[in-house]
C-alpha cells in the first residue's frame, strides 16, 4: 500500500477533546485510521499523542477516572459494524479484546512466559488446555519468539530480554486476535536489532490487523508505516499538512 | 566530628542499644523468675498439664490451647472480611470514598480495648446467647468475634499497603488485556501482595494473641480444655491477669512466669515469622 492512501476506514474519530482535570490534551481531533494499515502518530513529547492512543480503548478511565472528561465521538469498525465505542452498552473488557495495546516499556506480568501469553485466554474463560497450548504457541510464532522461548516456557518472563519481553506482550496482544492494534512507541527502550525484529513482526500483522503507532523514530516511520499524522498542540493532522 | 554530630550518632546509639535491650531483658527478668519452676522437674507437667490446684496440679495447658483457639479463630473470621475491606479501600472504591474508609480504618486501631469488651458484653454476648441457646454467652466464639473486630484494622492496613506497593505496570497491563476490576485484583494484585497479606495474618494473630482485656471480658475465664466455641475458656493474658489480681508467691502464682515465657516465645516466633515472610522471593512464576 502507498503511503497516505485511504482505504477502509477502521477507526473514526470526530472532534474528539480530552481533558484532565480542566487541562486540555487533545482540542477536537477528527482523523480517520484506515482499515489493515500501519498509521504512525509522531509529534513532540507532551503533545497527547499516548493520550489519544488511550481513547481508542478507553484506557484512560482506568487510569483516571474521575478527572478525566471526553466529548466528541470514537467509532470503530468492530465485529462488522461501527460501533461507538463511549456508549454504555458496549463492554470495555469486550473493547479491550477487540482493541490490543502495546505499551512504551514492556510490561511482561510477574508470571511464566507461558501464562503471560495465556493470560487474556483466561480472562476469556479458556479452560481447554490444548486449546490454551496451540494458542499460546500460534501467538509466540506470530510474534517471532517461538523458537527463542519454546524449551523455557515457564520461566518468569521477566528474565527475558528488553525485546523479547517486548515480543511477548505483543504476542499477548495478539492472542485474542485483536482488529486493532494500539502501539505506544513499541521499541523506544529497545536496542536497534530489536528494534529490527520487532519492525519485521509488525509489518508482518497488517494483514490481520489494524495498527496505530505512536513513534519518534522518522526512520522507523518511514520504514513501515502506511500514513503518517502528526499530532501538535492536542491536534491531529496529516503529516503534508502539518 | 562537630558536636551536634557527635550528639546525633550517640544519641541514636543509645536509642538503638536502649530499644533492643528492653526486650532482651525482660525475657531474662521472665526466665529468672520463672527458674524456679524451669527446674524444679515439673517443668512439663505445668505446660502439658490441666489446671486443678485442688489436685496440686497447676497446668497451663487449657491455657494455652484456649489462646491458640481465640486467636486462631478470630483471625479466621476477619481474614476475609478485612480482605474485602482492603481490597475496597485500595482498588475498587474511587478516591474519595476509599480515603474516607482508610481514615475510618485507620481511626478504629485508636479505639481502647476496653470499648470493645463493653460492646461485646452489652451487644455481641446476648445476641450470642439469644441466638444459639443456652448458656451465659460469655464463650470462645463471642471472644473471638470481638477480638476479630480488634485485630482487622491492623490487618486492613497491612493489606492496603501490600497492595498498594504492587507494580503500577501490571495493573494497566492487565486492564489493557481486558481484565476487569476484579479479575486484576484476582489475578495480578493478590498474587504479588502474597507476603503483604502472610505478614498482615500473622500480625493479626500476634496481636490476638497477647490481647488480655477482649478474652478476660467476653471468653468466660473457664479452666477447662474447651470442647466447642461455645465452651467458656481462658487465655494465658487472662490467666496471668486473675492470678495476679488475687495471689502472691504461692505455686499458682509461679506458673504465671512460665505463662509469660511462652506469650513471649511465641510472640517472638510471630514476629521472625512476619520477618521470613517479608524476605520471601515473590510469587513463583
Amino acid at each position: 500500500m502507498k503511503m497516505n492512501e485511504a482505504p477502509a476506514p477502521k477507526v473514526e474519530l470526530r472532534n474528539v477533546r480530552f481533558d484532565y482535570g480542566g487541562a486540555p490534551i487533545l482540542n477536537g481531533v477528527t482523523a480517520v485510521f484506515p482499515t489493515h494499515c500501519i498509521t504512525a502518530v509522531v509529534g513532540p513529547s507532551g503533545q497527547g499523542k499516548t493520550t489519544l492512543l488511550m481513547t481508542l480503548n478507553r484506557l484512560w478511565q482506568e487510569e483516571r477516572p474521575t478527572v478525566g472528561r471526553l466529548a466528541g465521538t470514537v467509532r470503530i469498525h468492530l465485529n462488522g459494524g461501527l460501533v461507538d465505542i463511549y456508549e454504555d452498552r458496549y463492554d470495555l473488557t469486550w473493547l479491550r479484546r477487540r482493541v490490543a495495546m502495546v505499551f512504551q516499556s514492556p510490561n511482561p506480568l510477574p508470571m511464566s512466559i507461558y501464562k503471560n501469553v495465556a493470560f487474556p485466554l483466561k480472562l476469556a474463560g479458556e479452560k481447554r488446555d490444548h486449546r490454551m497450548e496451540e494458542r499460546v504457541q500460534a501467538a509466540l510464532r506470530q510474534a517471532f519468539l517461538w523458537d527463542e522461548v519454546k524449551d523455557r516456557l515457564h520461566k518468569d518472563a521477566r528474565e527475558l530480554s528488553g525485546g523479547q519481553q517486548q515480543r511477548l506482550c505483543i504476542a499477548r496482544a495478539l492472542i485474542l486476535k485483536p482488529e486493532v492494534l494500539l502501539l505506544d512507541e513499541p521499541t523506544s527502550s529497545l536496542d536497534l536489532r530489536a528494534c529490527e525484529v520487532i519492525e519485521a513482526l509488525l509489518a508482518h500483522q497488517k494483514e490481520s490487523c489494524t495498527m496505530v503507532m505512536v513513534s519518534h523514530y522518522l526512520e522507523q516511520v518511514r520504514r513501515i508505516a502506511d500514513r503518517v499524522m502528526v499530532m501538535e498542540n492536542g491536534r491531529l493532522l496529516p503529516r503534508d499538512a502539518a | 566530628m562537630t558536636r551536634s554530630e557527635f550528639l546525633t550518632k550517640y544519641g541514636f546509639m543509645a536509642a538503638a542499644i536502649i530499644s533492643a535491650a528492653v526486650p532482651l531483658a525482660i525475657f531474662i527478668f521472665m526466665a529468672l523468675l520463672g527458674y524456679p519452676i524451669l527446674t524444679s522437674g515439673r517443668l512439663f507437667g505445668t505446660l502439658l498439664g490441666a489446671w486443678d490446684p485442688i489436685h496440686q496440679s497447676y497446668g497451663i495447658l487449657p491455657m494455652i490451647i484456649g489462646t491458640f483457639i481465640l486467636a486462631i479463630l478470630a483471625v479466621a473470621a476477619a481474614f476475609p472480611v478485612c480482605l474485602g475491606c482492603a481490597a475496597l479501600v485500595s482498588d475498587a472504591a474511587p478516591g474519595p470514598v476509599g480515603r474516607f474508609l482508610h481514615g475510618v480504618v485507620r481511626m478504629m486501631t485508636g479505639i481502647p480495648t476496653v470499648v470493645y469488651g463493653f460492646v461485646g458484653i452489652f451487644l455481641l454476648v446476648p445476641l450470642i446467647r439469644e441466638a444459639f441457646g443456652g448458656g451465659s454467652g460469655f464463650s470462645l466464639l463471642t471472644a473471638a468475634l470481638m477480638l476479630a473486630l480488634l485485630v482487622s484494622p491492623t490487618m486492613i492496613l497491612l493489606f492496603c499497603d501490600s497492595f498498594g506497593r504492587v507494580t503500577h505496570t501490571y495493573r494497566q497491563a492487565a486492564a489493557a488485556l481486558g481484565a476487569t476490576t476484579a479479575q486484576q485484583f484476582l489475578f495480578v494484585v493478590l498474587p504479588q501482595a502474597r507476603n503483604g497479606i502472610l505478614a498482615g495474618v500473622l500480625l493479626g494473630l500476634g496481636r490476638a494473641l497477647g490481647d488480655t482485656l477482649i478474652a478476660l471480658m467476653l471468653a468466660g475465664n473457664a479452666v477447662a480444655f474447651p470442647d466447642h466455641v461455645f465452651d467458656s475458656a481462658r487465655t494465658l493474658t487472662a490467666h496471668i491477669a486473675l492470678i495476679i489480681a488475687a495471689d502472691f508467691d504461692s505455686p499458682e502464682f509461679r506458673t504465671l512466669f512460665l505463662c509469660g515465657l511462652t506469650l513471649y516465645v511465641l510472640t517472638t516466633l510471630l514476629v521472625l515469622g512476619v520477618r521470613l515472610t517479608m524476605r520471601l522471593p515473590g510469587r513463583r512464576p
